[in-house]
């Protein structure tokens, strides 16, 4: 039996443990040997937990082991957003999501690596260093939740959970061949995840699967006291629909996500993708949203905004790092000392965006384009219920490929940004493999509130192929 | 040349709520440094604000007492810039979209003073300086405030001190807030530029701050007056900078920090929604507010022969109007009801000791004076009376019985004990007889004594007179 | 195109110091952003409402009702330094 996990699905292992086929114990024991084994490769843990944060509590993901984005409060345990400014920071409240995580039963394992303060994609940002991708180490994992993503892929845990603020669950799970689930903004609460973009944020899970990906989003989903931008919506068994019937469904392409830029081979799996879907029943339409090619640089105005406001707590005063003498250079010390490269890059082109005589022509502007390419998102939405686009125009690339130029690791968020602008719901999931053997996302764009459909479509796909079940050949050891 | 004052006020009170504006923390002054205090009022990373109802209840029930337009849908914004008592180094305020706009408040003088703008935002912690470094303590960040910005309206420092008094008065009706300045419930910082009458353009103006009460804040205004109508007089130019007020040396200082150029950088708060401000709850606050102070003034010089200054120290409590008005409702004798109030009652009052309530009923009060109108208590009689009854709510009555003090009038009683001292005193009875008027006060003291204060001197002057003129 | 002075400006505003160096790369880097951003400029966006947030539930308020809890010790001691349980920093400069 132990041998054969490597292959379930977390659901079917829970599953296990309740009919006492296998503990809990031998369940952990599998996967601290995983990750013993296999991580000092990877890098994919900022922090491992031996023993697990184990609670009581119960769901149809009980007893397994799940690993957090560095970014999100564990009571008693440092939280460090792979930041030297807050490298010896102990959280001092439990983030909602891990408040609802011991609630279900699950057993915390670890912290995962990640671009700092999730600025990045790539991993490569972070203060312990890169996360390598485990399909080709030279290669990174994606970003910001690289960590994640990467531990998820190798199945050094069942899965884990991220966070997205402009494609940073997306974009990784494409890169390293699992599903990544961002669930519409303000569907799961935002309460202890440490802020990047407080009106793009949101956390999501990544797992093996869609099923796993349902089970978590029952977890974590749903109004949160403390959090205003939770919806008081209900939250429905997002496991009913893994086995629905998909006939009817109607996808749309927007034609600007299939032009220039686009790798052959993304293009041609994508191709594949719509021929299954289409014996499935599914139909398919094109259309436009317009103002795509504005939505990068709209994005780098708002989020950057918004993170230099966020980030103006991390100073020295109350917690994290103090450097300095007098209170304006523990101020401008503490914090040229404590950001990274990529940090400072953001709060400058979010407190100049933001400054008198900017404000008008930069945040004003993009606040108002952001109108316009949430329009968009609502005409298609008038002719088709989902949208599949590719995750990334490319697989994941080198080491070092686009760390010294900023822009064009900007544009490599070029299909999942606008998401987040809008507030949609959108999945990422394996859908082919490149000739070099890197695996290739497609994304589905979903209505707010309607992750149902995502669910739907990605678990129709999934039992009619087997890159969901692909593992990386440094993780196929026993 | 004549000069003209032209001054505007930023007022900031605290809201009477038990917690905080964005959190569960306690607002209680006097807690121990940093015990009201959590992750959220301490910026802490990844903490979330969520709006207290009660403290947008009170800032739409000020708007609406100080007849300001609101704002249908308001948003909160963040002021950003660092400052050591502010954890975020953003404040959650309101920038673009006040509560409320376009305001006024009526003075007793007449004159109507426009509010400009009224918000809601947090309030900062306290920095506590000492020699070498400073300390912080947070328990009042997170406290709700709300600023209150008048137009330059104002044209003297009487004015400003009339209008805050009653600013402050009306906020206390509406039970907003309690205003208390030395707690720093209430706290003002004020614009000041003078002119030569005539000009239609405002002179330089300038900030003043640290003033600790409405009088430093009229003394601050009134050097400050003299001190720029010097300038003028003389051309000196007259700076556009922030003056600090000192209450010992009475006058104002530059303020040392460098003035840094403010660039705040306002933007919408992303982690707040918007407030629709619905009728339902503009007609549920309007029904907190009764009537406010300047109307109260107006009925009471009205309906009730009292002077300026016993209608001016009832209605500035609250409360003291109220009950004197339960009062003059029992028994018809408003004169004699103030009277008592204004004297006896807020004596008593005065000698209180902390932490002893006041209980007395208007209807046990009422008795009180009643029972003084009526002769059956005398003045020494009804002020112990009064001040046995303050502290509970036990019937006048059954205290009266209690303690014996219901005035002895009956001739016959009286008799008995005007005899035995005129009998102890020939010497007064001498001085008397041959003239001496005082004697007879000496007398009628005697007599007091005898019945423990009992008796009712009026009475036992009579008889002592009748008797010794015989 | 951004200037040394708007960097050092915004450098202040931030309260990130920065070195000659550090400004010889960031100065081309953020204008190559900032040009990149220009691109928004092409849209009249004259008649159209700014967006300021992706959410559109209103009126999410919480009751006055006050929580006691300890944690105000676990903050005092992530305070870099504290005096009587209060946290002390350089001297504040009026």
């Amino acid at each position: 039996m132990k041998d054969n996990i490597l292959n379930l699905a977390g659901y079917q292992i829970s599953h296990l443990i309740k009919k006492a086929e296998i503990s809990e114990k031998e369940v952990f024991s599998f996967f601290y040997h995983r990750i013993e084994n296999i991580d000092k490769q990877l890098k994919s843990f900022v922090e491992v937990y031996d023993p697990p944060l184990y609670y009581e509590g119960d769901s149809s993901l009980k007893g397994l082991p799940i690993a957090i984005k560095d970014n999100i409060c564990i009571y008693g345990k440092r939280i460090t957003c792979a930041s030297k400014i807050l490298s010896s920071h102990i959280a001092v409240y439990d983030a909602t999501v891990i408040k609802r995580l011991k609630k279900a039963g699950l057993a915390i394992v670890g912290t995962t690596n990640m671009d700092e303060f999730a600025f990045g994609s790539s991993t490569e940002n972070s203060c312990y260093g890169p996360t390598r991708n485990p399909w080709d180490l030279e290669r990174i994992p994606g970003g910001s939740s690289g960590g994640s993503a990467s531990a998820v892929a190798c199945r050094l845990v069942p899965f884990a959970l991220g966070s997205d603020t402009g494609g940073s669950i997306r974009q990784p799970a494409s890169f390293c061949g699992v599903v990544g689930f961002k669930p519409t903004y303000g569907r799961v609460s935002r309460f202890g995840l440490v802020a990047f973009g407080s009106s793009l944020d949101q956390i999501g899970p990544i797992t093996t699967n869609f099923s796993d990906c349902a089970h978590l989003l029952n977890i974590i989903s749903g109004f949160d006291e403390f959090d205003s931008t939770t919806s008081h919506k209900p939250v429905p068994d997002f496991t009913k629909v893994l086995n629905y019937p998909i006939e009817g469904i109607k996808i749309g392409l927007p034609k600007e996500y299939f032009g220039k830029g686009l790798d052959n081979e993304v293009e041609k799996s994508i191709l594949e993708l719509i021929s299954v879907f289409k014996k499935l029943g599914v139909k398919f339409k094109e259309i436009s949203l317009p103002h795509t090619d504005y939505a990068v640089a709209t994005y780098y105005i708002i989020a950057p905004s918004e993170a230099s406001s966020n980030l103006q707590r991390f100073d020295g005063i109350r917690y994290g790092l103090r450097l300095g003498d007098d209170l304006m250079s523990v101020y401008k010390i503490t914090r040229k000392e404590g950001f990274g490269e990529e940090a400072k890059r953001r709060i400058f082109i979010g407190t100049y965006s933001l400054s008198s005589g900017y404000y008008e022509d930069y945040y004003l502007r993009a606040s108002k384009v952001r109108t316009l390419i949430k329009k968009d998102f609502e005409d298609a939405f008038k002719e088709v219920d989902v949208i599949l686009t590719p995750t990334s125009p490319t697989p994941a690339f080198k080491l070092g490929e686009k760390s010294k130029d900023p822009l064009s690791m900007y544009l490599s968020d070029i299909y999942t940004i606008s998401v987040n602008l809008a507030g949609l719901c959108a999945v990422s999931f394996p859908c082919g493999f490149s000739l070099q053997g890197l695996p290739i996302g497609a994304q589905l764009i979903g209505r707010a509130f309607d992750e149902e459909t995502l669910i739907k479509l990605g678990s129709a796909f999934e039992k009619e192929t087997d890159y969901h079940q692909r593992i990386p050949p440094i993780g196929r050891i026993k | 040349m004549e000069y003209e004052v032209v001054i505007g006020l930023e007022v900031h009170v605290q809201l009477n709520t038990e917690s905080k504006i964005f959190c569960s923390c306690s607002t209680r002054f006097e807690s121990p440094p940093n015990t009201n205090i959590c992750p959220v009022c301490c910026g802490y990373p990844g903490v979330l604000p969520v709006l207290n109802r009660k403290a947008l209840e009170l800032a739409v029930r000020v708007c609406l007492a100080l007849n300001c337009r609101i704002n249908k849908r308001i948003y909160f914004e963040r002021k950003n810039y660092f400052y050591p008592d502010l954890p975020k180094n953003y404040q959650i305020s309101q920038y673009k979209l006040p509560l409320g706009e376009g305001g006024y408040l009526n003075l007793p003088s007449g004159k109507s003073i426009r509010i400009k703008r009224i918000h809601l935002e947090e309030d900062a912690g306290k920095l506590i300086h000492q020699d070498t470094y400073s300390l912080i303590d947070f328990n009042r960040t997170g406290i709700p405030l709300l600023e209150i910005v008048t137009e330059p309206d104002i044209n003297s420092p009487e004015e400003a001190f009339e209008y805050l008094n009653w600013l402050k008065l009306t906020i206390q009706y509406i039970d907003a807030s309690t205003c208390d300045m030395e707690k720093g419930y209430l706290r003002c910082d004020v614009n000041i530029s003078v002119r030569e009458k005539g000009e239609n353009t405002l002179g330089t103006k300038v900030e003043l701050k640290n003033m600790n009460s409405f009088k430093g804040v009229r003394d601050a205004l009134e050097y400050e007056a003299y001190r720029q109508i010097d300038c003028l007089k003389k051309s000196i130019p007259i700076t556009q900078e922030t003056r600090l007020w000192d209450d010992g040396k009475k006058k104002t200082f530059v303020m040392r920090r460098k003035e840094e150029a403010h660039d705040y950088r306002y933007f919408p708060e992303p982690d707040l929604v918007d407030f629709v401000i619905g009728e339902e709850l503009i007609a549920k606050e309007r029904e907190f507010i009764g009537e406010l102070p300047l109307g109260k003034r107006e009925r009471f010089i009205h309906n009730y022969s009292l002077t300026l200054k016993e209608v001016d120290i009832l209605i500035s409590q609250p409360k003291l109007a109220d009950f004197f008005e339960s009062a003059v409702n029992i028994l018809n004798e408003p004169k004699h009801i103030a009277n008592w109030l204004l004297g006896p009652f807020l004596e008593c009052i005065n000698s209180l000791k902390e932490g002893e309530e006041i209980k007395i009923t208007p209807n046990n009060f009422a008795k009180i004076v009643k029972y003084f109108l009526d002769n059956k208590l005398n003045n020494l009689s009804a002020k112990r009376v009064l001040s046995l009854a303050l502290l509970t709510d036990k019937d006048v009555d059954k205290i009266i019985q209690e303690e014996g003090l219901i005035q002895v009038s009956g001739e016959e009683e009286l008799s008995i004990f005007v005899e035995g001292v005129i009998k102890d005193n020939p010497k007064a009875v001498g001085d008397f007889s041959q003239g001496k008027q005082e004697a007879i006060m000496f007398l009628v003291g005697q007599v007091m004594k005898k019945t423990k204060g009992k008796a009712n001197p009026k009475v036992v002057r009579e008889i002592l007179e009748r008797r010794l003129l015989k | 195109m951004v200037d040394k002075k708007t960097v050092d400006y915004v450098a202040n505003l931030a309260r990130i110091e920065i070195s000659e160096e550090e400004k010889e790369y960031l100065l081309p880097q953020l204008s190559k952003i900032l040009e990149y951003i220009d691109k928004l400029k092409e849209l009249d966006v004259s008649k159209v409402e700014p967006t300021r947030g992706a959410f559109s539930e209103e009126n999410i308020l919480r009751e006055d009702r006050v929580k006691s809890s300890e944690v105000f010790k676990d903050i005092l001691k992530n305070a870099p330094s504290q005096y009587n349980n209060l946290f002390k920093i350089p001297q504040v400069l009026e």
